[in-house]
């Protein structure tokens, strides 16, 4: 036993010393490495990201509920070590010297906000500065409107219910204060505490409780799942993608550009160590023969096998654990330190997943990729000691190939944890390599028929090509796939990722101003132009509340959850245009100006609405329809005209419902517009606010600058990732030419002992694989195409278009990188001594 | 020793889509005793290798029997003629076949290691002064001469310690002087060790050292006088 012990050593040791060997555990270190080390990155980023844009919510999490809720649920929020704080708000009236306006209060807690700073101003419009934790008993801080509006200065007293405040502070922004309040009153703060004294609850009162939790994940987790049997239609237990879509599509698509890239690296190293593996196997034929006709029992050289396999796996797991550790460190460090932003710690328990998900992986390539061929080896028969071409040459069988995709899929799934993503790259492999594979079989045949000829490198080269026929066409189908996925990927952080980009550029908006009156218009006006601002158009609005679908009442056709989930439960912000704005797009019905037509043809209804799709697909609402509308004491009705897509991410003013602008002329309307104000330049809304009382601001460069940045995060990765999938590439093609080797080695030999010269093979060799990288590179750029006409329909949710401005990188990265990594790897060829290649 | 009783070899080829049956070996009845030495000539393809690989356990024929040391392998299972290879035999092979990752010394603890011999560092060194390589020890196939090559391949066929050794053709891909040696090397050592040896050869001057000579022709086994090859040409 303990001999045997030392024969694997041995056996070990002297692997470590063969090419193949070095191949194999290069690939499977270089697979481990990048799954521990891409995992890990992508957990902290999201860890970084989140806990970034958590600020948004105040809070990691928030229950909101109408009524106070059970002490037992913050005791036990409490047992897991969450901190916690409550707000409330609600309207009220607020007096000043007896005059009263109507205010939104909100009560906070101690140490609300858990997430993110409040912004206060000492004096009305001086300059704003950021604050941990809420007024102090006895104070209010109140928005510039209310001093405005009354006419109030900095240590005021006014009165909310039964209680007095003195005014300490105006109010700029809280972290979670959403779009929808600015319809409201202006906003004060307070003190939870001074609830009592006011007796400004009573019964009936409408109040909005909100209660936040922050901590570590999984007490959140175990939170939610104590909360979650106990809730009532009543309550809302919201998170990050709840309560900021925007930034949780952002942080959605990042990761998805993200695991879709490294998906992409993770394929090809785990192709490069199937490869290697074969190529292993191959080069170890003799070896079991000779240990067979030295006596070694099947049992024993399978045990010898898993030995290997073993050691192999320890040091492998071993190193790229500690590799894969550097890369996320490395990895995250640079993106943090460009982003400013602090170093995110993961929980042990996502360590440790991480972790046991690179041993997982390399644990399943090495039995799906090395042991199949290794038991396949461990079959060489004794007597194949006499037989050279047996020695030479393992067969790579059907089933093999399914078990490697099959292994790949897995490895995928546990990566990336999605198993369409998996599936989808498994099959596009799959039909690259077949695909692939028969244009060149197809091209390369047409050679075949030509007599091998030797008078010219371009000749010999001809012939190489064609003899090899089969051997070529999966390499370069190989090569293909490694060109095709090397394509989608720049493409991706090219054109898609600018794409993307566009979406939310640098000048996108980050302030709207609502709540305007339309004799208050050419002020607005004034401005925007004074200051050469960017700015979207002035949008008339209407509040009305959707009650009828043709003639049935929406409440009779819809749930209540359904109604609330579709946000129709309440009064909705409407619109009336005369052009479609430009990011929705028509995808049912006509718009106005064709619509004149059809009304002179006799359309029952004066009035026409276009709907946003998805509602219209949630309520079920077609073309056609007609809705009904309570505004103010009104009934609107109008004709449902056109279905528009809205792209709800882009951060610019848009509406579910939007109505021809002649429909509004008679009823009563604010105005809204929103425009870019550049850093530096934000105190310059101060004259906005002075000049418009009654508007109410809303800042949302916060929100922007979050989304950009999750932008500029993930482009920073995706960096990386290509240098990663460059590598992966590199070892792939060495690993293709490696298996090659023997024959090319007998061959050339052959043909320099009959007089060709070095010069004569080089050039064989060099238009060789520069054909091979050509064919390659041009497949890829068609097949690629395809590809990412697909992902940016069905998984990126991007609109298509071709990416010509890539389309001459595979050919020219094909032909390049191919000849080049080929001579460098095929040079033993042309520089080894003919007699000592023939003698072995 | 080695006893093979009607002894045949054939391998089935596809002939125009049709099977058909090659003969390489047909009806062989022969005998060696212990400690002899016997030379296998004849022509290339006449079936020398089948015959050793016959008799090494490498392979099994196709019909008859074939009993070396009391071992009756031709009707052995692959892993018990595994296991007699391991006890029994040691074999030298024109190509040397030694694993090229592996040192000189590590290349000769093969078989011992595979016995789960005690000791076998100290054999195989010693094992390897014998041959001539005690300062050759760490040095891999790839740094050593064909000579230097099969000298080791001579090591580790010795290693076992079986009772019969056998070579193929151990000296095909040397020059004349250095074949001489290695051929000086295995007929000493196995007179030394006193075991029995089979040597398949097309060399009649080498095959003239042997106590006896087999000749193969067109797949059956001829016995020539010994003496007789003192008139017979250099090579088949």
């Amino acid at each position: 036993m303990r001999a045997f012990v030392y024969l694997i050593g041995r056996w070990f040791r002297a692997d470590c010393r063969s090419s193949e060997f070095r191949l194999l555990a290069f690939s499977l270190w270089l697979s481990t490495s990048l799954i521990i080390g891409l995992s890990g990155f992508m957990d902290k980023v999201q860890v970084m990201l989140v806990g970034q844009s958590s600020e948004f919510l105040a809070a990691d999490r928030v229950l909101s509920s109408p009524r106070p809720i059970d002490d037992a649920w913050i005791a036990h929020a409490q047992l897991l070590n969450l901190e916690h704080a409550k707000t409330l708000a609600f309207q009220t009236m607020l007096y000043h010297d007896d005059e009263p306006l109507l205010v939104s209060v909100k009560a906070v807690s101690d140490g609300y906000p858990l997430k993110g700073l409040l912004a206060i101003r000492e004096k009305l419009y001086a300059t704003s500065y950021a604050v941990a934790s809420g007024p102090a008993s006895g104070e209010l801080w109140a928005d510039a409107r209310l001093f405005r509006q009354l006419g109030l200065s900095m240590g005021d007293t006014v009165s909310l219910g039964e209680a007095n405040f003195i005014l300490t502070k105006e109010l700029v922004s809280e972290p979670d204060r959403g779009a929808g309040s600015f319809s409201m009153g202006p906003r004060v703060l307070m003190h939870w505490q001074d609830l009592e004294k006011s007796q400004l609850i009573q019964f009936g009162s409408r109040l909005s409780y909100r209660y936040l939790f922050s901590g570590a994940a999984q007490s959140l987790e175990s939170l939610s799942q104590y909360l979650m049997p106990k809730l009532t239609d009543s309550h809302k237990w919201l998170d990050l993608e709840q309560s900021q879509p925007s930034i949780a599509i952002a942080l959605k698509r990042g990761k998805s550009f993200f695991l879709l890239a490294s998906s992409i690296v993770v394929i090809l190293a785990s192709i490069a160590t199937a490869m290697a593996s074969l190529r292993y196997a191959t080069g170890h034929i003799k070896h079991i023969a000779v240990l067979k006709s030295l006596g070694a029992s099947q049992v024993k050289i399978n045990a010898l096998m898993l030995g290997i396999i073993a050691v192999l796996f320890v040091a492998v797991y071993g190193l790229g654990s500690l590799s894969g550790y550097l890369i996320q460190t490395v990895l995250i460090e640079y993106v943090a330190k460009s982003m400013q932003l602090p170093y995110p710690e993961l929980l042990l328990n996502d360590v440790m997943k991480v972790y046991l998900l690179g041993g997982l992986s390399c644990l399943l390539s090495l039995l799906a990729f090395l042991l199949p061929v290794l038991w396949r080896l461990g079959q060489t028969s004794a007597k194949a000691i006499f037989q050279q071409d047996a020695l030479q040459s393992m067969p790579l069988y059907k089933s093999s190939v399914v078990l490697w995709l099959l292994a790949c899929s897995l490895i995928i799934g546990l990566y990336s944890k999605s198993l369409v993503l998996s599936v989808a790259l498994i099959g596009v492999l799959v039909v690259i390599i077949t695909v692939l594979s028969l244009p060149v079989l197809l091209l390369f045949k047409r050679f075949s028929t030509l007599p091998l000829r030797a008078a010219s490198s371009l000749q010999l080269a001809i012939s190489q090509l064609s003899r090899r026929l089969m051997q070529n066409a999966v390499l370069c189908g190989i090569f293909s796939l490694c060109l095709t996925l090397l394509f989608i990927l720049v493409a991706m952080q090219s054109a898609l990722f600018e794409q993307w980009r566009a979406q939310l550029p640098d000048e996108s908006p980050n302030f709207f101003v609502v709540n305007m009156q339309m004799n208050q218009l050419d002020t607005a006006r004034q401005f925007i132009a004074e200051k050469q601002l960017a700015s979207e158009p002035l949008y008339p609005i209407v509040r009305g509340r959707l009650i009828k679908i043709n003639d049935d009442a929406v409440r009779d056709l819809v749930s209540k959850e359904k109604l609330k989930r579709s946000g129709v439960d309440r009064e909705l912000s409407m619109s009336a245009v005369s052009d479609m704005p430009a990011d929705n797009s028509l995808l049912e019905g006509l718009w106005w100006p064709e619509l004149e037509r059809e009304n002179e043809l006799g359309i029952a209804n004066k009035y026409f609405v276009s709907v946003e799709s998805k509602l219209a697909q949630r309520l079920g609402i077609a073309v056609g329809d007609t809705l009904s509308f309570q505004v103010a004491a009104q009934t609107l009705e109008a004709t449902v005209s056109s279905l528009r897509k809205v792209e709800w991410d882009r951060m610019k003013p848009n509406f579910y419902m939007l109505f021809e602008p002649s429909t509004f002329t008679s009823l009563s309307k604010t105005y809204m517009t929103s425009f870019y104000l550049p850093e530096g330049k934000h105190h310059q809304i101060i004259e906005l606010l002075k000049a418009l009382p009654n508007a109410v601001l809303i800042d949302v460069d916060h929100l922007i600058k979050q989304i950009q940045s999750i932008v500029r995060q993930v482009s920073l990765g995706l960096r990386w990732v290509v240098l990663f999938i460059v590598l992966s590439s590199l070892l792939v093609l060495v690993s293709l030419v490696q298996s090659s080797m023997p024959e090319r080695l007998k061959e050339n030999a052959i043909l320099r002992s009959l007089g060709a010269s070095r010069k004569r093979l080089l050039g064989a060799l060099a238009i060789e694989f520069f054909c091979l990288g050509i064919v390659a590179g041009v497949l890829a750029v068609i097949v690629g195409q395809v590809i990412l006409l697909f992902l940016q329909v069905y998984l990126l949710d991007l609109p298509m278009s071709l990416q010509v401005g890539v389309w001459w990188l595979p050919p020219v990265l094909g032909g390049s990188l191919v000849t080049m990594a080929g001579l460098l790897c095929s040079r033993k060829v042309v520089n080894q001594s003919p007699l000592l290649v023939l003698k072995a | 020793m080695i006893s093979v009783e009607n002894l045949s070899y054939r391998v089935d080829f596809d002939h125009q889509g049709e099977l058909q049956a090659l003969s390489i070996l047909d009806n062989l009845n022969f005998t060696i005793l212990p400690g002899e030495s016997v030379a296998i000539v004849g022509a290339s393809g006449s079936g020398k290798t089948t015959l050793l690989s016959l008799l090494a356990g490498l392979d099994q024929p196709t019909e008859g029997s074939v009993t070396v040391a009391g071992h009756c392998i031709s009707s052995q299972s692959e892993d018990q003629r595994a296991a007699f290879r391991a006890a029994h035999v040691g074999i030298i092979f024109q190509s040397f076949h030694l694993l090229p990752s592996l040192s000189a010394l590590e290349n000769v603890l093969l078989p011992l290691e595979l016995l789960g011999k005690k000791g076998s560092v100290a054999i195989a060194k010693t094992l390897l002064e014998t041959v001539g390589l005690s300062h050759r020890l760490t040095h891999k196939p790839a740094q050593m001469s064909g000579g230097e090559q099969q000298r080791v391949a001579i090591a580790r066929a010795f290693a076992s310690q079986g009772e019969v050794l056998f070579a193929d053709e151990p000296t095909g891909n040397l020059d004349h002087r250095t074949g001489q040696h290695i051929i000086d090397l295995i007929f000493k050592l196995n007179q030394e060790q006193g075991k029995t040896l089979v040597l398949i050869t097309h060399d009649m001057q080498l095959a003239k050292r042997c106590q006896r000579c087999l000749q193969l022709f067109e797949g059956r086994l001829v016995e020539i006088e010994v003496s007789a090859l003192a008139h017979a040409e250099s090579k088949i």
